[in-house]
C-alpha cells in the first residue's frame, strides 16, 4: 500500500458517514457511465432494433432478418479472417479482390451443368482464394514484406487475373446446381448457415486452442512469443491463408447469389471488413480483440444500413452516419483502454 | 427536409424514430409507394433523382430512394427489402445487368411490378419487367462516331475510348461506334481501350496514344463526357487539336463544347429518364398501357445549339424541373421520347 493510498484511507475512515455515502454514489454513477460506455455498441444496436421494430412493421419480420443476414454474410466471412490477421498485428487488403477473383473462377467452372461441376466450382473458388492468401502469407512471413504492401500487391495481381479470366465481362449462365449454393436448407439459406459455422469455428480456434493462443501472442508481444517457442512464421502464414480461404468462400456464395461472377464484386469489401473488426474492438496494433466483437461490428453496420433504408434516409446521410459510427466506436474503445491503463 | 428529420431522429436515439412519421409501406392506389434502387449516386443520377422526385410529387407517390454504392450484394438486399415492405412498384437502375434475375422473379411472384431504367437487364428475366426506360445507347454511339467521321472528312485514323467493360452502356455504345465504322472503311480505328468513365485514367490513356500514334490520330470518340474531358486535357497539354465527340451532356461536357475542347456530345437527360421511369410505374399501377421498352433518343449537342441546352439545364434547372412532370407525360403520350 502506497503512502498516498494510506493517507486517503485514513482521511476516508475519519470522514463523516454522509460524505462516504456521497462518495459511494459518485462511484456508482461513474460505474454506470463506464458500463454504458463499455457496452455502448450493443446498446445502440439494441435501441436501434427496438426503435425500428416499433416504428415499422416490416422490420421485425423473419424475412427481413433473413435479408439482413444474407446481406452481411459476405462481409462476415471477411471480417472473421481479417480479425485473425489483425490479431497478429497484420492487415489483409487483398480480401476484396479475392471475392471478385473467386467469384469469376467459380462462375467459369459453374457454366458447366451438373452437381460435380458445381462442387468443383465451389472448391475451385475457395481454393483460389486460399492460394492468394497463402501467397500473401508467404510474402509476409518468409520474405518479410510489410503486410500492407504484400496484401495490396496480392490484391492487384488477383484483380488482374480476374480481368484476364473474365475479359472484364460478367460471367453468367450458371448451372442451377451452382445457384442452389445460395439457396436454402429449409428456411435457412446456406450462406447464413455457413456464416454461423465459420464464426463458431473461428471462436473455438481462437479461444480454445494452442493456435489461438499463439495468434494473440504473435500480435501482443512477438519477442516474448518467440522466446516462448511460438512459430511466428507459421502462425502468420496460416492467418493469411485462412483469410484468403474465407475470402474465397465469400466470393463463391456471393457469385451464386448474384447469378454471375463479376471481377469488380467485392471492391472495397476489405475496408468494410476491417471497419467491422475495429468497431467490434479489435485493435489494429494486434493482440487484442475477439471474433465476437467483429460479429457485433458487422451486425451493427448491417442493421443500421438496413434500418436507414427502411426509414428512407438519403444515401448521402447514410454515409455520414456510417462514418460517425466507425470513428465513435473506435474512439470509445481507445478512451476506455487509456482509462484502464 | 425529410432526411434531415430522419437524421435528427437517429441522433436523438432510436426511440424518437417513433415520432418521425414513417409511413408504413402498403398504401392505397391514390398514394402509391414506389421503391427505387440506383447503382450509385453519381452526379448524373443525382440530377435524375430531382426529376424522379418531381414526377413522384406530381403523382402523390411516396418514393423510397436507395443507392447500392456500386455493390451487387447491397442492391440484391435492397430489392428483397422492398419486396418485404410490400411496396407497390420497384424501379431498378442495376449495378450489373446480369445479377438480378432471382429478385426480379421474386418481385413478380409477389405481385410487384418491376421497371428497369438506365441499365439494361440481360437474360430471360428481362421478360418479367413491366417496362424498360433507358437511353438508346446504340444510336448515341452511332451519332457520335458519325460526327467524328464527318469532322475528319471521312478518312484518317481515330481512337475510341470505352467505358468500364461489361456495363450495358459500354456494350451498346461500343456497338454503335462499330456499326458506324463498318460503314466507313477508309476510317482506321487505331486503338480502342477502356478509360473506365474516368477523367484521370483517360488523360493517361490519351497521352499514351499520342506518343504511340502522334499526328495519325485525327479524332477521339469517347463513350462519355468525363473521358473526353480527361483526354482533352492531355490533348491540350501536347498542343494537339482534333475532333472530340462524347455522350452524356453533363455540365462540364456542355461547357467543353462551348469552349471548343469538345466538338460534340449527346445529351442524355437523367431528370427526364428517371422521371419517366416513375411516370411509367404510376401509369402501370393505374392500369394504363405502358411501353414495354421506352428508348430515349439522345439529343445531339453541337457548338450551334449548346447555349440553349446549357441555359435550360444548368442555368435555370429549377424551372426545368418545375415543367418536368408535364414534359414527361407529353413525351410518353407522343411515343417519341425526345422532347426536351
Amino acid at each position: 500500500m502506497s503512502m498516498s493510498e494510506q493517507l486517503t484511507r485514513n482521511v476516508a475512515s475519519s470522514a463523516p458517514s454522509s460524505a462516504l455515502e456521497k462518495q459511494g454514489a459518485t462511484h456508482r454513477r461513474q460505474d454506470v457511465a463506464r458500463f454504458l460506455l463499455r457496452y455502448s455498441l450493443p446498446l445502440v444496436l439494441l435501441l436501434f432494433v427496438v426503435g425500428l421494430g416499433l416504428s415499422n412493421r416490416t422490420f421485425f419480420t423473419f424475412s427481413n432478418f433473413r435479408v439482413i443476414l444474407l446481406e452481411v454474410s459476405p462481409i462476415a466471412f471477411l471480417a472473421v479472417g481479417e480479425t485473425m490477421v489483425i490479431l497478429t498485428g497484420g492487415i489483409d487488403l487483398s480480401v476484396g479482390a479475392i471475392v471478385g477473383l473467386s467469384g469469376v473462377v467459380a462462375a467459369l467452372i459453374a457454366q458447366n451443368d451438373g452437381a460435380w461441376a458445381a462442387t468443383f466450382a465451389v472448391v475451385g473458388g475457395v481454393a483460389v482464394g486460399g492460394l492468394v492468401g497463402a501467397t500473401t502469407g508467404f510474402l509476409v512471413s518468409v520474405a518479410k514484406v510489410p503486410p500492407f504492401v504484400a496484401s495490396l500487391g496480392a490484391a492487384t495481381t488477383a484483380l488482374g487475373f480476374g480481368y484476364v479470366f473474365s475479359e472484364g465481362r460478367p460471367i453468367s449462365g450458371l448451372s442451377d446446381q451452382f445457384l442452389a449454393v445460395s439457396g436454402g436448407i429449409g428456411p435457412v439459406p446456406i450462406p447464413i448457415a455457413a456464416m454461423v459455422i465459420v464464426i463458431a469455428l473461428a471462436w473455438l480456434a481462437l479461444t480454445r486452442t494452442m493456435f489461438g493462443m499463439h495468434v494473440y501472442a504473435v500480435g501482443g508481444n512477438p519477442q516474448a512469443a518467440r522466446v516462448a517457442g511460438v512459430k511466428i512464421r507459421k502462425i502468420r502464414f496460416l492467418v493469411y491463408t485462412i483469410s484468403g480461404l474465407l475470402g474465397g468462400l465469400s466470393g463463391v456464395t456471393l457469385c451464386s447469389r448474384a447469378t454471375a461472377g463479376i471481377i469488380t464484386t467485392g471492391s472495397g469489401y476489405e475496408l468494410n471488413a476491417i471497419a467491422a473488426a475495429v468497431i467490434g474492438g479489435v485493435s489494429l496494433m494486434g493482440g487484442r480483440g475477439s471474433v465476437l466483437g467483429a460479429v457485433l461490428g458487422f451486425m451493427i453496420l448491417g442493421v443500421v444500413g438496413n434500418g436507414m433504408n427502411i426509414l428512407n434516409i438519403s444515401p448521402f446521410y447514410q454515409l455520414i452516419i456510417k462514418g460517425v459510427i466507425i470513428v465513435g466506436a473506435v474512439f470509445t474503445d481507445s478512451y476506455l483502454n487509456q482509462e484502464r491503463e | 427536409m425529410k432526411s434531415w428529420k430522419c437524421l435528427t431522429a437517429l441522433a436523438l436515439g432510436a426511440a424518437t424514430a417513433l415520432g418521425s412519421g414513417v409511413v408504413p409501406a402498403s398504401a392505397d392506389k391514390a398514394h402509391p409507394v414506389i421503391g427505387m434502387t440506383v447503382y450509385f449516386m453519381s452526379s448524373w443520377v443525382a440530377w435524375g433523382q430531382q426529376g424522379a422526385d418531381a414526377v413522384a410529387k406530381a403523382n402523390n407517390v411516396d418514393l423510397r430512394w436507395v443507392s447500392a454504392n456500386q455493390d451487387v450484394n447491397t442492391q440484391i438486399s435492397q430489392i428483397q427489402q422492398f419486396i418485404n415492405q410490400k411496396v407497390d412498384a420497384i424501379i431498378i437502375a442495376a449495378v450489373n445487368s446480369s445479377t438480378l434475375g432471382p429478385q426480379i422473379e421474386a418481385a413478380k411472384a409477389a405481385g410487384i411490378p418491376v421497371i428497369a431504367t438506365n441499365m439494361v437487364i440481360f437474360g430471360k428475366e428481362a421478360n418479367d419487367l413491366v417496362s424498360y426506360v433507358g437511353p438508346d445507347d446504340v444510336a448515341a454511339g452511332e451519332t457520335e462516331a458519325k460526327y467524328a467521321i464527318d469532322a475528319i472528312g471521312g478518312k484518317g485514323g481515330i481512337v475510341a475510348m470505352q467505358g468500364a467493360l461489361g456495363y450495358s452502356a459500354e456494350i451498346d455504345r461500343t456497338q454503335g461506334i462499330k456499326n458506324m465504322l463498318a460503314k466507313h472503311p477508309e476510317v482506321k480505328l487505331l486503338a480502342m481501350q477502356p478509360g473506365n468513365w474516368d477523367r484521370p485514367q483517360s488523360y493517361n490513356l490519351m497521352q499514351d496514344w499520342l506518343s504511340r500514334y502522334g499526328s495519325d490520330v485525327k479524332a477521339l470518340v469517347a463513350e462519355n463526357d468525363d473521358m473526353a474531358i480527361g483526354a482533352g486535357q492531355a490533348l491540350k497539354d501536347k498542343g494537339v487539336s482534333i475532333a472530340v465527340t462524347a455522350i452524356d451532356g453533363i455540365k462540364d461536357g456542355l461547357r467543353a463544347v462551348k469552349n471548343g475542347t469538345m466538338t460534340e456530345t449527346n445529351l442524355q437527360d437523367a431528370a427526364i429518364e428517371l422521371g419517366m421511369a416513375v411516370q411509367v410505374a404510376v401509369d402501370h399501377l393505374q392500369g394504363k398501357e405502358v411501353p414495354q421498352k421506352a428508348l430515349l433518343k439522345m439529343l445531339e449537342v453541337t457548338p450551334a445549339n449548346v447555349d440553349h441546352y446549357y441555359d435550360q439545364l444548368y442555368v435555370h434547372p429549377d424551372d426545368f424541373i418545375k415543367g418536368l412532370p408535364d414534359l414527361v407525360r407529353k413525351n410518353l403520350a407522343s411515343g417519341d421520347y425526345s422532347f426536351q
